[in-house]
């Protein structure tokens, strides 16, 4: 088998393949959006009064944690239709990606909240906040400090999972290499271009975290620290949340 | 005298009759405090006594179950839904210093100010820097918390109140976190605000405070405030035998 390094060139460069990347960081986009906000609906469900309530929590978590992604996103896009709710591919995409990502959100805000000790909360009430100005002021920059690595992580997961909605015709990055390859009958050009796009992404997300957490850090000696590459790289591969 | 020119002045806040519970646990009974303009008021006790809920009751961050607190002449105690607004009036200094980690000295003092009560951004970092220089640390206005020492994280945190032009300071045993030898820099400041003043309530074991800056003193056990006298009376002739053998504790 020989390989064209031309016809790599030119897949890299060709619009389709341009559109692909960037229909796959926009479904991750929106699906890490939609998850974040789901979790945070989650976490304080959890964190609820009522019994009913957290129930509804714990039972959306088992559903979405207990099924393939793959199954959720066939199922939206295939079986919801029967009830009346026609969704396009990329709606879907992003209902299925959010709604899944909503399940594994939810435990990563919680562990933010819960960083934030009580004291603080009386400090800010102490000054006159509102609820809101407490969550925005006080609570969520703290959180999210301390939920950055893990946010990271699955931002890279999902970056990976966006290739699953190829199944319902979204033309994101894998589903243009597939059929572009199919069209031309080189596989190996097609799917090499393909690769380079996610790795090309998946590093700008670790270097692009790697910054921002050192911008927010408070320390000196923790922002001149850089955490290496390949120390991302097997933390980010590795079960979630192994980089802290 | 003392007595005489209390009478005199305004009250800035006066309670009765407070009671709370948590559960089944009563932590104040019938407690009674007037805390006229311009006065320190000390509030002493042993560990347990319910020090922190009283001020916690005073700034709403708890609410009493029974009794009146009347803040520049209004009734609060019952206020959850406007809370936020008259705590805005009240400065509360923490016994863990509780600034905000993810911000510098001058933004923990300025975000009040700025953020809550609208003062625009030049106004609140003069004001800020003015503030620092009162309490003497004006060269860390741009450091993080984490990097001062306790008495300085206590001193920001002491400006970061007073940002709010409060009418009322309450300070919640606010050196007892504090190394000794750091004691010292932060009752300076805090006797230097009443001497120039500041109304406050302090709950504090600093006897050496209590006699340079209190007009009373409040003796507190068991969530009922057992002696409530003027400072040189409390520490020459209290006849009080709680008060007498918490005082010998501490000369110990
Ligand atoms: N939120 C709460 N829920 C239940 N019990 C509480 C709560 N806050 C305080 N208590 C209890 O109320 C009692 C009085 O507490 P408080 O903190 O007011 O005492 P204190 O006089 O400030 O003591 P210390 O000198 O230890 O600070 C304690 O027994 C404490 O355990
Ligand atoms: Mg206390």
């Amino acid at each position: 088998m020989n390989i064209s390094f031309d016809l790599v060139l030119q897949y890299l460069t060709s619009p389709a393949f341009l559109r692909g990347a960037g229909m796959t960081l926009l479904l991750t986009g929106c699906a890490l959006v939609g998850g974040i906000v789901i979790g945070l609906g989650l976490a304080l469900l959890q964190d609820a009064r009522a019994a009913a309530l957290r129930s509804v929590a714990v039972a959306y978590v088992w559903l979405f944690r207990g099924t393939p992604v793959l199954f959720q996103i066939i199922f939206i896009f295939n079986v919801l239709p029967a009830v009346g709710v026609t969704l396009s591919g990329f709606t879907s995409a992003v209902v299925a990606l959010s709604l899944n990502e909503g399940a594994y959100m939810a435990e990563i805000v919680r562990s933010g909240l819960r960083a934030v000790r009580q004291g603080q909360r009386s400090a800010g009430l102490a000054l006159g906040m509102k609820n809101a100005q407490l969550m925005r002021f006080v609570v969520i920059p703290q959180a999210l400090r301390v939920v950055l690595p893990s946010l990271g992580n699955q931002a890279i997961g999902m970056l990976k999972l966006t290739a699953l909605v190829s199944v319902i015709a979204v033309e994101e990055l894998l589903l243009v290499a597939n059929q572009t390859a199919s069209a031309d009958f080189r596989y190996l050009e097609a799917l090499i271009a393909a690769g380079f796009y996610y790795l090309a992404i998946t590093t700008v997300f670790m270097f692009g975290q790697s910054w921002i957490e050192r911008r927010l850090s408070t320390s000196r000696q923790a922002r001149d620290k850089r955490i290496s590459l390949t120390q991302r790289l097997l933390g980010a591969t590795s079960s979630a949340g192994a980089i802290r | 005298m003392n007595a005489m020119s209390e009478t005199a002045e305004p009250l800035v806040m006066t309670m009765s009759g407070i009671n709370k519970s948590f559960g089944d646990f009563h932590v104040l009974k019938d407690c009674a405090l007037d805390v006229p303009a311009g006065s320190t008021v000390v509030i002493a006790g042993p560990s347990g006594s319910g020090k922190s809920t009283l001020l916690r009751c005073v700034n709403l961050l708890e609410f009493v179950d029974r009794g009146s607190i009347i803040f520049e002449g209004q009734e609060v105690a019952r206020e959850r839904k406007r809370a936020f607004a008259i705590r805005r009036k009240m400065g509360m200094v923490f016994q863990s210093f509780e600034l905000f980690p993810h911000l510098t000295v001058l933004e923990n003092i300025t975000l009040g100010p700025q953020h809550i009560l609208g003062v625009d951004a030049k106004t609140a970092r003069d004001e800020a820097l003015a503030l620092l220089e009162r309490v003497k640390i004006p060269a860390k206005a741009e450091d993080y918390p984490e990097s001062l020492s306790g008495g300085q994280q206590q001193r920001v945190a002491i400006a970061r109140a007073l940002a709010m032009k409060p009418r009322l300071m309450l300070y919640d045993e606010p050196t007892s976190a504090l190394d000794p030898e750091m004691i010292k820099e932060v009752i300076d400041v805090m006797a230097e605000l009443s001497e120039a003043g500041m109304t406050s309530i302090v709950v504090t074991h600093e006897m050496g405070f209590a006699r340079r800056a209190a007009d009373r003193i409040v003796f507190m056990e068991d969530g009922v405030i057992v002696e409530d006298a003027p400072t040189d009376v409390f520490f020459s002739s209290s006849a009080n035998p709680r008060t007498r053998s918490f005082l010998e504790q501490l000369v110990h």
